[in-house]
Parts: structure tokens; C-alpha cells; sequence
């Protein structure tokens, strides 16, 4: 691409943004099924009216693409951000048509949250949601937490020039195979194979809790999807405090910490490199900050009196912790105990827990737990080139499938993205603070957006400002592509502008 | 024990697949136990 864009390049960006909106056309027939599965029939119309309109939509803009075109890093990445935002608006049509939203503010605010896999809702009386239009919510977090780029490559991108660059685009940089195509399959491989063994063992545990066998399925797959993704969706209000149940929640665990462990660790560990499990530094920066963190959490509610019993602690505190560092965003406590009853060094535990998030190249959000471990692997070393001789030879690597060399060039850019996402965390607290919520609640609620958590204080509700529902937005999807994508559209929309 | 994998990598037979998953299970196991450490000793603290 030159320095101003032309023509031709906004046709190729156009182009991949329409293959997605197919994709999600094609997504659309699973709440269809359902539909018509429980004879909602009007809500059969709204998604034929939504499916009409992404096919319709991805059809025409996919036949922008140039005979002679080519793809480039920066239409890559510029297309994945349009296709994240084009999929907001499309995917927000089945939510306003349920007339579940005061606006469609909301409805875009509900998708991008589902998309991004964050989990924070605005909708209207949860409880009566249609099931087509919650197994809706459940599967577009789920084809989020893959990557709605992952989908389009799976199937409708031919994985020849430019898929590389979407792929990375979507904050996923890590290849299983040479081939990105092969990696999107194989990202949907695993999922897959986890989604047989979830729903069984959700709709299982949700019988032996007392639900219905079809409530109990429906239930299971829909908190399966929420979990796998670490999206933190869940079909009724009370989220989980509806079930009632340690078990129903222990398994759910099971399943959002492995949504959140990074695809190519599930790859290497299903296909026989098991001992991968306890020599990858994203398993054991996730499992060491996990233990400070909680350690922080646990003092704090024990200080205050919360849960004076293991039970309670294990079930509110230990839950919400994991929930919250795993980007999940299931929640056992209502919103407004977190500000009346947690306290203070609790909150700041769970700011951190929620910023640091899992893994790189999974569904989760946050700095993930392979830069903070980079980062303190860097910090080691420079202490040590500080106390060694300036002759002494130290190896500077890190294990993640392989061994890598940790060179400044690396280092520098983990700092970047690092930097970034606690940038990106002081904007979304002073926005909050802005619009009249108390500090600690804005912080942790910025911490929930930044990270794409969906944890809440109670500042994610219908009747907050607008400005600040468009700032969460924002972040959201910023936080969800790691930056590189959305500093791509700015760039790019600021060299069109500078050419007028 | 190293059961049989696929020479171009790819996902192999159902054996390798549940012992894969059953190892990620026993690591997010090992989080139950140290969650019930420390709220123990969180707890006994405060006792």
C-alpha cells in the first residue's frame, strides 16, 4: 500500500470485511434451528432478516475485491478491524428487532461485548429472552473467542495472500502450522473436540442439579460456549447465582481456564507433548500470579469478615478470582457486593487479576500471561547483567512450545502492547470517573472492559451515559485485537485524510 | 508412555486426545488445591 490509500485498497479491505459478514451470515442458521426447534416463529424472522442482511452485505462487498489486487500487512490489518466493527452492527440486528434494548446503541454494545468475548450486557429483562436469541448471544461469543477472522479463514478465505495478516490482526500470532489456514482449522479442531466433552458434562451436572433435560441441555451448551471463550454470558440474570450449585460451578471452571490456556499449548498437549503442560511460561505465569493474586484477594475478604468459611471462600472469592483472571466474567456474588462488601485490597487484586488475563492466541483477554512473563524474565536478566561481570554469558530464552530467544526487539514490543493496555485501562477509569462514578468503581470497571472480563461493579447497566457506553465499546474492541489492528485504522484513515 | 501422533501434527487418535485433555484437567486441578490452601491459611490467620 503507498502512503495514501487508493482506490484499489479500499476495495481489498472491503473485500475480507464481506467474507466475514458472510461468515456470520452462515452463523446465523444455529439460533435459526433453534428457533425453529421451540416454534419461536417471530424470531425466526428477525434472523432471516439478519442472515439476509450479512449475506446480502458480505456478498456485494466481497465482489469489491480487484482482479489484480494485492494484499498487503496494513489491508490485513485495517480489514480486521472494519470486519470487528462491521460484525457489531450486523450481528446487533436480531437484538434490536427482540425489542429486549432501550437503543441500538445497546444492541452494537451487547454484540461487541459478545464478539470480544467481554461478557457485560445491557439487555432488558434477561430472563425472558427468547432461545434462539440467547443461543445468539452464546454463539457469537464463541465464534468470537476463536476469531471471527478464524471463522472466515476456516471457510471462506482461501488462505493465500493477506490471511497471514488478518490472522495477526485478530491478536493471534502464535501458528500451529505453516499454513494460517491449517491453524484456523485446527484452532476449530480443538474447540470442537472440547465442545463434546463440555456440553456432556454441563448438561450432566445440570440434571443432577435439579433442571429439566431440555433446560438442562440448552443451559449446558450455552455456558459451555460462555466458558470455552471466557466470554462470561449466561442465559439468566443472576448469571451464576441462578444455579445454586459448587458443582455446576467446579466444572464451569474446568472449561473457561482451558478456554483460556493458548491454542498452541492445547495442540502441542493433545497431539503428546504433555510435559509442555509444566514447562510453558504462560502455564506458569498464569498459575504464579494466579496464586499472588488470589493470596491478595483471600487476605483482604478474610480481613474484612466476608466468608468465614472455606465453603463461601472457595465458591465467592476463589470463583470470582479465576472468573475474573481467566477474562471469563461468571460471576456467584451480585455486582454491587463487590463495591459494599469486598473492600478495598480485594478490588485492587481483582484490578490486577482482570488487567493481566490469560493466555496469548486464546480466547482470553488482557496484557495475557505470556508478556507479563516475558517481561519479568526480562527484569531477571537485567539484574543480572547488573550484579554479573560485563564479560559473563547468560542465556536470555524462554520456553513456549519451544525455546525462543528473548532478544530486546522482543521485550520492547511485549513492553509496547503492555504499555498500551494500561493506557488504555487510565482512559476507560477517567471516563467512568468522568461521568460520575466513584474511583475504585470506575477502575474496576475499566479493568473488566480492558481486559474484556465482564465482571461488574454495577456501572455496566441501560441507563449509564451514552458517551461512556461508546467508550467501552471502544475499548473493548480495542483490547480484544491487541492494539495493532486499530493503530493499522488509524493510520490508515488519517493518510486518507491527509491526501483531501 | 508416548502414544502414537500424527506425522504432520495434527490432531491424533482418540487415546492421545484424552490423555492431552486429561493433563490440562490435573493443571486446573493443581488451581482447586492452591485456592483451598490459601483460603485455609487465610482463614486460620484471621482465626
Amino acid at each position: 500500500m503507498r502512503n495514501h490509500p487508493r482506490k484499489e485498497d479500499y476495495l481489498i479491505i472491503l473485500s475480507y470485511a464481506g467474507r466475514v459478514a458472510i461468515g456470520l451470515g452462515i452463523v446465523c442458521v444455529a439460533p435459526m434451528l433453534v428457533a425453529i426447534a421451540e416454534g419461536e416463529w417471530s424470531v425466526l424472522v428477525d434472523f432471516i432478516i439478519c442472515a439476509g442482511a450479512c449475506l446480502l452485505s458480505g456478498a456485494l462487498l466481497s465482489m469489491c475485491m480487484p482482479d489484480d489486487a494485492h494484499p498487503g500487512w496494513l489491508h490485513g490489518m485495517v480489514a480486521t478491524a472494519v470486519s470487528w466493527l462491521l460484525a457489531m452492527v450486523l450481528a446487533a440486528i436480531p437484538y434490536a428487532l427482540s425489542g429486549h434494548y432501550g437503543s441500538y446503541l445497546d444492541c452494537m454494545f451487547d454484540a461487541m461485548s459478545g464478539f470480544t468475548t467481554t461478557g457485560l450486557t445491557l439487555v432488558l429483562d434477561l430472563d425472558h429472552l427468547s432461545m434462539a436469541l440467547n443461543t445468539w448471544r452464546h454463539v457469537i461469543t464463541f465464534v468470537g473467542g476463536q476469531g471471527v477472522v478464524v471463522l472466515a479463514l476456516s471457510f471462506l478465505i482461501d488462505g493465500s495472500a493477506g490471511s497471514y495478516e488478518l490472522y495477526v490482526g485478530e491478536g493471534k500470532d502464535e501458528r500451529l502450522f505453516p499454513s494460517v489456514l491449517h491453524t484456523a482449522k485446527a484452532i476449530w479442531k480443538i474447540s470442537a473436540a472440547y465442545f463434546v466433552v463440555g456440553v456432556v458434562a454441563l448438561w450432566v451436572t445440570g440434571i443432577a442439579i435439579g433442571l429439566p433435560v431440555k433446560a438442562a441441555f440448552y443451559h449446558g451448551m450455552w455456558i459451555y460456549m460462555a466458558a470455552w471463550s471466557t466470554g462470561g454470558f449466561a442465559p439468566m440474570s443472576q448469571n451464576f447465582l441462578y444455579y445454586h450449585s459448587a458443582a455446576y460451578e467446579m466444572v464451569s471452571v474446568v472449561f473457561f481456564v482451558a478456554g483460556s490456556l493458548n491454542f498452541a499449548l492445547h495442540h502441542a498437549v493433545l497431539t503428546g507433548s504433555r510435559r509442555e503442560m509444566i514447562k510453558n511460561i504462560e502455564t506458569i505465569s498464569f498459575f504464579a500470579s494466579f496464586v499472588i493474586l488470589f493470596s491478595i484477594v483471600a487476605a483482604g475478604l478474610t480481613r474484612g469478615g466476608v466468608y468465614p468459611d472455606l465453603v463461601a471462600m472457595m465458591r465467592k472469592g476463589f470463583f470470582q478470582v479465576i472468573s475474573g483472571q481467566t477474562t471469563t466474567g461468571f460471576m456467584t456474588i451480585s455486582a454491587r457486593q463487590f463495591a459494599l462488601e469486598w473492600g478495598d485490597l480485594a478490588l485492587c487484586g481483582m484490578c490486577v487479576a482482570m488487567m493481566i488475563g490469560g493466555s496469548a492466541g486464546s480466547t482470553a483477554g488482557g496484557i495475557k500471561g505470556l508478556r507479563v512473563g516475558a517481561l519479568l524474565l526480562a527484569v531477571r536478566n537485567d539484574g543480572r547483567r547488573l550484579l554479573l561481570p560485563p564479560s559473563a554469558v547468560f542465556k536470555k530464552k524462554m520456553h513456549m512450545i519451544e525455546d525462543r530467544y528473548l532478544g530486546d526487539e522482543q521485550v520492547r514490543a511485549y513492553a509496547l502492547i503492555t504499555v498500551l493496555y494500561v493506557g488504555m485501562w487510565v482512559f476507560a477509569t477517567l471516563a467512568g470517573v468522568a461521568a460520575g462514578y466513584p474511583a475504585l468503581d470506575a477502575a474496576f470497571e475499566a479493568a473488566s472492559v480492558t481486559g474484556n472480563v465482564g465482571l461488574s461493579i454495577g456501572v455496566t447497566a441501560p441507563a449509564m451515559p451514552i458517551f461512556l457506553k461508546i467508550v467501552y465499546i471502544l475499548v473493548i474492541w480495542a483490547g480484544r485485537l491487541e492494539f495493532m489492528a486499530i493503530l493499522a485504522l488509524g493510520g490508515f484513515i488519517v493518510s486518507a485524510v491527509r491526501r483531501r | 508412555m508416548r502414544l502414537r501422533t500424527d506425522r504432520r501434527g495434527r490432531l491424533a487418535g482418540f487415546g492421545e486426545l484424552a490423555l492431552g485433555m486429561a493433563v490440562e484437567i490435573a493443571y486446573i486441578g493443581a488451581f482447586f488445591v492452591v485456592g483451598i490452601v490459601v483460603c485455609l491459611v487465610c482463614l486460620a490467620f484471621h482465626a
